[in-house]
C-alpha cells in the first residue's frame, strides 16, 4: 500500500492557498506534514480526504483515488467538537455507525479504546471496573446494566474538560481501526500526563504497521515519530525529504560544550558562533567538524577540563525556523 | 479496502429522529399539547352545557298518575276528560314522528320519542304501564272514591262558578302520588284549559285540532330548519372557515419547526463537528437524513396534537349528549353535518390531505434548511432564514386574499389552501392529487439545492456570502470567487 500524493493545488480568487504539493509515503510510518499557521496544512489535508475541490492534482491511496468512502481513513481534524448536549456514548455508537461497524462491534472498541484512553468514567458512569466485563463479550450492554440502585447519569460532551473532550474525538477517528490516520495538531491543548498518552496511542498504530500524516507544531514530537516530512511554507512546500537525511545533509554543527573553566577567549579566537551561554555551558555553532576539533585541541592544549563535549546534527525545530525565516 | 459504503441518509435520519424525540422537552411538549388540546375542548364544552342549563328534561314536571277522574259540575266531563287526553297523545305523536324522521328508530329512541312525547305543556306523564287517562266521573264524590280505590289517581273537579270556570286537582287522602304529581296536572290542566273550553263552546275536534296546527313565519328564502339548506348553510361557512384556519395554523406551525430545522442543520458547524463528519458522510446525505429527522418529528408532534384535538371534541360531543340528549350546541350540529363535506372527510381525501400536509411541510422545512446551510454560526440564521420567512410571508398573504385554483399549483401556497380547498369542495380528488404531486415535485428541487448549498458551504468560514457568490460557488453563474476562507467539495 502507498499513498501518493501529487501537485495538490487549490486557489480562491487569486490567491493561492496550496501550491502544487506532492509527496509519497511507500511503506508505514509517519509522515510530518509541518508549517507555519496558515501555511495550507489543514487545506491539503482536506483536499486529500475529497472535503474540499481540488483545483489541481490528486492523491492515491494503493494507486486508486483516495477517497474515504471507500478506503478506511479515521482523521483527527484540527477544528473538532462534539455534540454538547448528547451523551458521550450515544455520540461514539453514531459515528461508528456512519463508519458502518455495527453496534456490538463498535462497543467492543469503545470499551478498549475507553480504558486505554482513561475515559471510562464518563462512559460508563456505573461501572467501578469495566474492565472485567471485556471477556464476556457484549460489554457496553453489561456495564449499562451493571449499574444498581440509582444509576449515574451519562456524561454529556460539555461536562468533560478539553483534554478529556479531545480523547473522545481521536476514539472517533480510531473507532473504524483505520488503514491511514491523519492527525492535525493531535497534541495541543494536551497537559503533559495526557500528551504522553497519546504518544504512546501514536506509537501502538505505528507499531500496529499503519500510515500516518501527523501535523504538528510540536517539533519535538514529531521528530520524534517521523520519517518523512514536508514543511509547508506560505502555500509552498520549501523542504521535502527523509528526516534523517535532511539532518545529514545540514551536517554536525551544533556544539554543546561544559567546561570548569572560562573559555569565551578561544571560543573568540577561532570566530565560533555563540548561540546561548550560561555560566561554563556553551551552545555553539561551528562550520564543521574540523572547526570542532580545532576548539578540542586548543582547551587541552591549555588544560581546560572539559564536562562535556557534544556535536549534533541540528534539529528539526532550527532546521523548521531557519527555511521559514529564510 | 475497496468496498463502497452505503449511503448513510438512514443512519443520520434515525439519530437525528432519536435525538429529537428522546429530547424531554420535545416528550413534554408532546404529551402536555395533547392533553390540553384533549381536555380543552372537553371542558369548555361541557361548562358551556351545563352553565346552559343542561337538560330540557331537568326543566319538565313530571306526573306519575295512571288515571285522573274528571268530575264536571255542567255534567261534560266526558268531553274535557277527551280533549286533556287528546292533548297528552298528540304530543306522544309528535315525538314519535320526530324519532322516526331522524331514521333513529330504535328500542332506545323509541322509548325517549314515548318519553318526549308523553311530555305536553311542560308536564311529561310518567304512568307506570300505558300511559295516562282521563276518565269521567258522574260527580265529585265518585271521582274521588274511584281514585282513592286506585292508589295512583288523581281528581279534577270542574266548577262552572260566576264568570269563568274553576278547575281544582285533588290528591286522594289514601294515594301514593304526591303533591308534586297533583301540581304537575295543575300546571298541565292550566295550559290545556282553553281547548276544553273551545269544546265546551261547541267547536268540533276536527275545527280544534285546526286551531292548535302550529304556524310559524320566517323571513328570507332559507332557513336553517331545512335539513338541506342547513347542509348548504355548513358548507358556506366551513368552507369559508376552514381554509383559513388550515392557513394560519400551518402558517405558525412551519414558521416554527422551519427555524428548528435551520438550527438543527448548522448544528454541525457550531460543534465543530463539519471535518469529523464530511470523513464519514456525503453533505448531501447528513442534510436529507437530519431535515427528514426533524420533519417526522415535528409532523409526529403536530399528529398527537391533532388526534389530541380530535380526541377531545368527541369526548366533549359524548359529554354533552350525556348531559343532555336533545341538546342544541351549534358545535355539535357542525360535527354532526361534517359527512357533507365528502372531499376531505372520506378516508382517501383525509389521507391525501395529509399526504399534501407533509409534502408541503417538507418543502418549506427544506427551505428553512437552505438557511441553516447557508449560516457559519447561530447568529447568522436570523439574515439566512430571510429567505425562507420571505417565501412563507408572501405565500401567507397571498393566500389570505381568497383561495384560486392557481394557489393549487403552486407548491408554496398549495400547502396552505389544497387541503382547505378540498374541505369545501373546490378542488376535485384527482386535482388534488396533481397538486399533492406538485408539491412533492417541489419539496424534492427544494431539498436537492438545500443539499448542494450544503455541500458548497460544509466547511465555509467568513461573512454570510450573496446569492451570486453562492452560485458560483455552486458552479452555476459567473466565475467564482470567494471572500470566505473554505468552500466544501
Amino acid at each position: 500500500m502507498s499513498l501518493i500524493v501529487s501537485n495538490l493545488t487549490k486557489k480562491y480568487g487569486e490567491k493561492t492557498v496550496v501550491d502544487h504539493l506532492s509527496f509519497a509515503m511507500e511503506k508505514p510510518g509517519v509522515y510530518a506534514l509541518l508549517g507555519t499557521n496558515g501555511a495550507g496544512k489543514t487545506t491539503s489535508i482536506r483536499m486529500m480526504l475529497g472535503m474540499l475541490a481540488k483545483d489541481e492534482g490528486e492523491a492515491l491511496w494503493d494507486g486508486k483515488a483516495l477517497n474515504p468512502a471507500t478506503c478506511n481513513v479515521g482523521y483527527l481534524a484540527e477544528e473538532r467538537g462534539l455534540y454538547p448536549k448528547y451523551t458521550l456514548m450515544d455520540q461514539l455508537i453514531y459515528f461508528a455507525a456512519l463508519r458502518g461497524i455495527p453496534a456490538a462491534e463498535a462497543r467492543k472498541r469503545i470499551l478498549y479504546w475507553a480504558e486505554r484512553l482513561e475515559v471510562e468514567e464518563y462512559l460508563y458512569p456505573d461501572a467501578a471496573k469495566p474492565a472485567e466485563d471485556e471477556d464476556d463479550g457484549e460489554n457496553g450492554k453489561k456495564t449499562k446494566q451493571r449499574g444498581r440502585g440509582k444509576k449515574a447519569k451519562p456524561k454529556l460532551a460539555d461536562q468533560l474538560s478539553k483534554g478529556n473532550q479531545q480523547k473522545i474525538q481521536l476514539m472517533i477517528a480510531l473507532l473504524p481501526d483505520p488503514e491511514l490516520l491523519i492527525l492535525d495538531e493531535p497534541l495541543s491543548g494536551l497537559d503533559p500526563v495526557n500528551t504522553d498518552l497519546f504518544k504512546s496511542v501514536i506509537q501502538e498504530e505505528i507499531d500496529k504497521g499503519k500510515y500516518l500524516i501527523m501535523s504538528s507544531h510540536q517539533m519535538a514530537t514529531v521528530e520524534e515519530f517521523c520519517t518523512d516530512l514536508t514543511i509547508l511554507h506560505r502555500s509552498h512546500a520549501v523542504l521535502q525529504g527523509n528526516l534523517n537525511e535532511i539532518k545529514k545533509s545540514y551536517g554536525r554543527v551544533n556544539l554543546y560544550l561544559k567546561t570548569e573553566q572560562e573559555i569565551d577567549g578561544y571560543i573568540k579566537a577561532l570566530g565560533i558562533q555563540v548561540k546561548s551561554k550560561k555560566e561554563q555551558e556553551y551552545r555553539l555553532r561551528v562550520t564543521g567538524e574540523a572547526q570542532a576539533n580545532e576548539l578540542l585541541g586548543t582547551l587541552i592544549a591549555n588544560h581546560v577540563t572539559i564536562v562535556v563535549f557534544e556535536l549534533r546534527e541540528p534539529s528539526l525545530h532550527e532546521i523548521f525556523v531557519s527555511h521559514v525565516e529564510e | 479496502m475497496g468496498r463502497k459504503r452505503k449511503p448513510q441518509v438512514g443512519t443520520v435520519f434515525s439519530f437525528t429522529f432519536q435525538r429529537h424525540t428522546g429530547r424531554k422537552g420535545y416528550r413534554v411538549g408532546t404529551f402536555a399539547g395533547m392533553l390540553v388540546c384533549f381536555l380543552l375542548p372537553l371542558v369548555i364544552m361541557t361548562l358551556v352545557e351545563t352553565l346552559s342549563g343542561g337538560s330540557d328534561e331537568e326543566e319538565l314536571l313530571v306526573c306519575r298518575a295512571g288515571t285522573v277522574y274528571v268530575a264536571d259540575s255542567d255534567g261534560d266531563a266526558g268531553t274535557s276528560a277527551s280533549i286533556l287526553e287528546r292533548a297528552v297523545g298528540s304530543a306522544a305523536a309528535e315525538g314519535n314522528a320526530e324519532g322516526e324522521a331522524a331514521g333513529n328508530v330504535t328500542a332506545g329512541d323509541d322509548a325517549e320519542g314515548e318519553a318526549a312525547g308523553n311530555a305536553a305543556a311542560g308536564v311529561r306523564f310518567a304512568a307506570s304501564e300505558g300511559g295516562v287517562k282521563f276518565v269521567p266521573a258522574e260527580s265529585f264524590e265518585q271521582a274521588y272514591e274511584q281514585a282513592e280505590a286506585d292508589g295512583d289517581a288523581l281528581v279534577l273537579a270542574i266548577d262552572e262558578a260566576e264568570g269563568g270556570y274553576h278547575a281544582t286537582v285533588i290528591l286522594p287522602d289514601e294515594s301514593g302520588l304526591s303533591d308534586e304529581d297533583a301540581e304537575a296536572l295543575e300546571t298541565y290542566v292550566q295550559v290545556q284549559f282553553g281547548d276544553v273550553l273551545m269544546a265546551k263552546a261547541g267547536l268540533s275536534l276536527p275545527q280544534l285540532i285546526s286551531l292548535g296546527m302550529a304556524t310559524q313565519v320566517t323571513y328570507g328564502e332559507e332557513t336553517l330548519e331545512d335539513d338541506g339548506d342547513f347542509e348548504e348553510g355548513m358548507r358556506e361557512i366551513l368552507g369559508y372557515l376552514l381554509p383559513y384556519l388550515n392557513i394560519m395554523v400551518l402558517y405558525f406551525l412551519i414558521l416554527f419547526y422551519g427555524q428548528s430545522v435551520s438550527t438543527c442543520v448548522l448544528m454541525e458547524k457550531t460543534s465543530k463537528l463539519m471535518d469529523t463528519f464530511l470523513i464519514a458522510v456525503k453533505p448531501r446525505d447528513l442534510l436529507i437524513g437530519k431535515l427528514l429527522g426533524t420533519v417526522l418529528a415535528a409532523f409526529l408532534q403536530v399528529v398527537c396534537w391533532i388526534i389530541g384535538l380530535v380526541g377531545g371534541f368527541a369526548a366533549g360531543t359524548f359529554a354533552v349528549k350525556q348531559i343532555n340528549p336533545g341538546t342544541d350546541m351549534a358545535l355539535i350540529k357542525i360535527f354532526d353535518s361534517l359527512e357533507v363535506f365528502g372531499g376531505l372527510f372520506s378516508l382517501s381525501g383525509f389521507v391525501l390531505g395529509c399526504a399534501i400536509l407533509l409534502a408541503g411541510f417538507l418543502l418549506y422545512c427544506a427551505l428553512g434548511s437552505i438557511g441553516g446551510a447557508l449560516a457559519g454560526k447561530p447568529e447568522d440564521l436570523s439574515t439566512t432564514n430571510g429567505i425562507y420567512v420571505m417565501v412563507l410571508l408572501i405565500s401567507f398573504f397571498v393566500t389570505l386574499s381568497g383561495t384560486k385554483p392557481w394557489m393549487d399549483w403552486v407548491p408554496f401556497t398549495a400547502v396552505l389552501v389544497t387541503p382547505g380547498r378540498m374541505l369545501a369542495g373546490e378542488t376535485s380528488f384527482a386535482q388534488g392529487l396533481l397538486s399533492l404531486m406538485l408539491t412533492v415535485l417541489g419539496a424534492l428541487v427544494m431539498v436537492l439545492i438545500a443539499s448542494k448549498i450544503y455541500r458548497v458551504m460544509a466547511l465555509y468560514k467568513g461573512k454570510i456570502p450573496t446569492m451570486r457568490q453562492v452560485l458560483a460557488m455552486m458552479g452555476i453563474k459567473g466565475k467564482k470567487k470567494q471572500t470566505g476562507k473554505e468552500s466544501g467539495r
